[in-house]
């Protein structure tokens, strides 16, 4: 297996975004879903998450309420708010079209010019 | 984005800080679960829990600034450490306060009064929109003085851009009843209180239609200082002259008028001739004119509305009007080019003061920044920013500002106080009062300001300096060379900033020096300006029998009183102008000037104003040359075209006199001085001044009985000798030197501190290498020198860069009114020589320090 990608920088908060509207999770369970949906590529430093997920609370992104975990500890769970959905469909196709862009330009070929 | 939210977080920070704390542990907690569950032990777990979560405290504190917190953390923290600090070397502090109070004080003590004589608004609603009317003529004379018809048809002309004109004129007179007393009065338009929306504390104002009645309203001050606050004032009457007037009512405190004198009361302009009469035939009098623009009309709009009233004005020729001028007056004084310019250097002069104060702790604060680099290196080498680091150091000497502020309005306070009652000292001569000066939130504004300023200014070069990284220099005890050039310079900068400041002091003090040797050529001590407020022919003659006179005279212009008025004149064909006094027959007897040639004039000749003149000698050298005597020459005195003149004519010329200084002492002895027989009554000859016998005092005091009890009206009189007039000559001068010595002072100890300071921080942190010097066998005397050649390379470089910077300013203030010779030897050596003394003492006890060294014992250290 290749070792692990640092993610771009910028993209954190989409990261987060995205795993979170896949449903509410706690700090540790985010990063894991992360990590696991991204196949073990991205790699994400486990205190960098915090400042992120504060970042977007105070945007109104998402929102926080304290629970249980699996493990029947008190953790807090997050969740996405309207805004915060929107937000990422927003930031989704963005990033559809700067993938696209990247490939066309990064699979261009020398053309008869 | 701060929304309420974010306040409401706020209050509930210390549940926010938890969660945060519980929030981390819980992540902390899972991983290490996870871990373990995947084979690892519990202690390997716990290790790479850590290493993958990275720097707790970073991240946290990244948290807190996405709440929006941090900024106000990070200040409330660092407050909290400066404090702490302050607390743990409070005589270091102490000090650091009190050389910033003092400097700023200075400065919050000039702000205090330029701030009520310029800044503040006069107490009126719509001060902003006040202004002074003047105009000029065609040869751009200027003209300020208005008679109450044309100010009626100014005001009536241009109503639709001016709101409303009022005339005043203050002046003393002898009030005799109740008590018999000079007071200051101000005559104003009948509808001044409700131009003014003054307010009456006691009965009321006097209003349009009143402008005969003889009403008149006290002012607070007056009403305190004539009626002891008597609350039953109103409908009593006070008289002047053989006119009784009616107290209408008490002004309310704050309202103080409109100029920086407050007359003890007001009354209307109708009243003006009542209180100063006039010969039969002058010319109507003449106010000072001042009003309100409307609302949204500019300064041009109103001058172009009153001028084509005022060129209409039947006046003659040369008084013409072809400008109106229209001054702003918001505040008590009108800020123009020339005063800008004035109170832009003394503001520059205390500005270095307060400059020299922050290079002073500037090094101060150098020396303990260094004594913490290892401290500081400890910090960012943790990870705390630069940046931060810069913070916290600027925070400790921004408290240290904030209370140097604090301290320094307390100091300024008490420095108003004197200033003030030296002011009202000076004044009271005069017989004027004037307007307290009083602090307000300007000036806690200004000081707070400075106090900041200040703080950040000194602080952020230690600051900068000791967070530079050098990971050399962190773990050594000893300084490093770039803040010792730099403490060099700073203390080399204050040398001269301090050199620059006595200078001056030095020049102005010599300037008095020498207005004290000029010798005016009579006595000034027994010679009284008597001051009366109107002259009688019998009044000099009854008060010459008195026995403390021992001579009086009736002059046009007592001496000491500016320049004397030219008079065109004709020599020989050739137009030329020659200075003229018109005396009577006792004046060079009362001012004991002996006449050198001829004689002077007879009574006779006095009161015929007979066509002889006595001449002064510089006079004679100037109009005939070459004649040995000029006794028996004729001069021909002309009309100005337009004037009706009553001196003009042919004179032949009796006697010649020594030449005195009747002008401005600074500007020596007239240089054309030509007198003209006249007597009391007389047109245009109003003074009369006495030489007393025996106590001046005395004399003065029977001399104001004496006027006071005159048959029908008794006239008011405040004698005063010439040796008083002289000193409001003086004043400027004195004030000007007073406040460059304490300047000079001020600085000069703040550098003889600043240097103590640093020389004996550079001894302490160089112990080692003066140990070694010692061990390897220099002597006490050679560590001594080297010490104090090291501090004399500051104080040469200081007094190097000083002295060209005082003779670059003092070409510059040679322009100014205050210098008369900008340029002075003993000044210019004695200031450098005593600054080498102070600073050189300063150095003596921190180079004696590093001679006594004990090597064995500095060695050792660390």
């Amino acid at each position: 297996m290749p070792a692990p990608a640092s993610i771009l920088p910028g993209t954190l908060d989409l990261l987060v975004l995205k795993a979170i509207s896949l449903g509410p999770q706690h700090g540790y369970g985010i990063l894991l879903r992360i990590e696991q949906t991204s196949g073990g590529n991205l790699l994400i430093e486990q205190g960098a998450l915090y400042p992120a997920l504060y970042r977007l609370e105070t945007k109104g992104l998402i929102q926080s309420e304290w629970g249980q975990s699996e493990n029947r500890r008190r953790a807090k769970f997050y969740t996405l708010t309207a805004a915060g959905e929107a937000q990422l469909r927003e930031e989704l196709t963005a990033w559809d079209r700067l993938v696209e862009g990247m490939n066309l330009a990064l699979a261009a070929k020398a053309s008869g010019q | 984005m701060i929304s309420t939210n974010w306040f409401m977080r706020l209050f509930r920070r210390r549940s926010i800080e938890a969660d945060m704390q519980e929030e981390l542990e819980f992540h902390r907690e899972a991983r290490i679960a996870h871990l373990v569950a995947q084979g690892a032990t519990q202690a390997e777990a716990e290790r790479r829990a850590r290493l993958e979560f990275g720097a707790a405290g970073h991240y946290q504190e990244e948290c807190r600034a996405a709440l929006g917190y941090r900024v106000l953390d990070e200040l409330r923290s660092d407050v909290r450490y400066a404090v702490r600090g302050l607390r743990k070397s409070p005589g270091f502090f102490a000090a650091s306060i009190t050389i910033l109070a003092l400097a700023i004080g200075a400065n919050s003590v000039l702000f205090t009064l330029f701030n009520s004589f310029f800044v503040k608004p006069l107490p009126v609603p719509s001060a902003e929109r006040h202004f002074d009317l003047n105009a000029r003529n065609a040869e751009a004379r200027r003209i300020s003085s208005w008679t109450v018809p044309e100010m009626r048809l100014l005001a009536s002309g241009a109503s639709n851009q001016v709101e409303s004109l009022y005339s005043y004129s203050t002046f003393q007179v002898l009030m005799l009843k109740p008590v018999q007393r000079q007071v200051l009065v101000s005559t104003v338009s009948a509808d001044y209180f409700q131009v003014m929306g003054g307010r009456a504390r006691l009965g009321r104002t006097f209003g349009i239609n009143e402008d005969r009645l003889p009403l008149v309203v006290l002012s607070d001050s007056g009403w305190r200082k004539l009626f002891a606050a008597d609350p039953n004032v109103i409908g009593q009457t006070l008289r002047i002259r053989s006119t009784a007037y009616t107290i209408a009512g008490v002004m309310a405190p704050e309202f103080t008028g409109t100029e920086p004198v407050v007359p003890e009361f007001w009354t209307s302009t109708g009243n003006f001739l009542l209180l100063r009469p006039r010969e039969p035939g002058s010319p109507e009098p003449r106010f000072f004119i001042s009003g309100f623009l409307r609302p949204g009309i500019s300064l041009a709009q109103a001058q172009s509305a009153l001028l084509s009233v005022a060129s209409h004005l039947d006046r003659r020729d040369e008084e013409r009007i072809a400008a109106v001028e229209i001054e702003p007056r918001p505040s008590l004084f009108t800020r123009n080019e020339e005063v800008s310019a004035a109170c832009g250097l003394v503001f520059a002069a205390f500005l270095i003061v307060l400059l020299i104060a922050c290079a002073n702790l500037a090094n101060l604060h150098l020396a303990r920044a260094a004594s913490r680099t290892q401290e500081i290196a400890m910090r960012l080498s943790l990870g705390a920013s630069r940046w931060r680091i810069i913070r916290q150091l600027l925070t400790e000497s921004a408290v240290i500002g904030i209370l140097g502020a604090l301290a320094a309005i307390a100091l300024a306070a008490l420095g108003i106080q004197q200033v003030q009652d030296y002011l009202f000292s000076s004044m009271m001569g005069l017989g004027i009062t004037l307007l307290p000066v009083t602090m307000d939130w300007r000036v806690f504004a200004y000081t707070a300001v400075l106090g900041l300023v200040a703080g950040i200014t000194f602080g952020l070069l230690p600051a900068v300096e000791s967070t530079t990284p050098s990971l050399t220099a962190s773990t050594k005890r000893e300084g490093r060379v770039r803040p010792r050039r730099l403490r060099g310079l700073l203390i080399g900068g204050q040398i001269a900033a301090s050199l620059v400041l006595l200078i001056l002091a030095g020049v102005l003090i010599r300037n008095i020096r020498q207005l004290d040797s000029v010798a005016t050529g009579y006595d000034l001590d027994h010679v009284l300006d008597l001051k009366v407020d109107q002259l009688s022919p019998g009044l000099v003659d009854r008060l010459s029998r008195l026995d403390s006179v021992a001579a009086i005279s009736a002059v046009s212009r007592v001496p000491l009183y500016g320049r004397l008025n030219l008079h065109a004149a004709r020599l020989d064909g050739k137009a030329t102008t020659v200075a003229f006094n018109q005396v009577d027959h006792r004046y060079f007897e009362t001012l004991a000037v002996p006449l050198l040639e001829g004689r002077g004039f007879t009574r006779n000749e006095a009161e015929t104003s007979a066509r002889v003149t006595v001449i002064s000698t510089a006079t004679a050298r100037k109009l005939w040359p070459d004649a040995p005597t000029a006794i028996g020459k004729g001069l021909e005195l002309t009309a100005e075209p337009g004037e009706d003149s009553t001196t003009a004519g042919h004179y032949e010329v009796i006697g010649v006199v020594p030449n005195v200084v009747s002008g401005w002492i600074f500007e020596g002895a007239d240089p054309t001085a030509v007198y003209l027989p006249a007597s009391a009554g007389a047109r245009g000859v109003s003074s009369v001044m006495v030489r007393v016998n025996g106590n001046p005092v005395a004399a003065a005091a029977a001399l104001r009985t004496a006027c006071a009890e005159t048959a029908q009206t008794p006239v008011g009189c405040e004698p005063a000798s010439l040796r008083q007039v002289a000193s409001l000559q003086r004043f400027p001068f004195q004030a000007a030197a007073a406040v460059a010595g304490v300047l000079g002072l001020l600085a000069l100890l703040l550098t003889g501190v600043g240097l103590y300071g640093v020389v004996n921080y550079a001894v302490m942190q160089r112990r080692k290498e003066f140990g070694i010097h010692v061990a390897l066998g220099a002597s006490p005397r050679q560590v001594m020198t080297r010490t104090l050649s090291e501090a004399g390379r500051f104080i040469a470089g200081g007094l190097l860069v000083g002295l060209p910077v005082c003779l670059a300013l003092s070409k510059l203030a040679a322009s100014s009114v205050f210098a008369i010779r900008t340029f002075d030897p003993w000044a210019y050596t004695s200031v450098p020589a005593l600054l080498v003394l102070i600073s050189l003492l300063a150095c003596l006890g921190p180079a004696r320090r590093a001679a006594q060294l004990d090597p064995m014992k500095s060695l050792r250290e660390d």
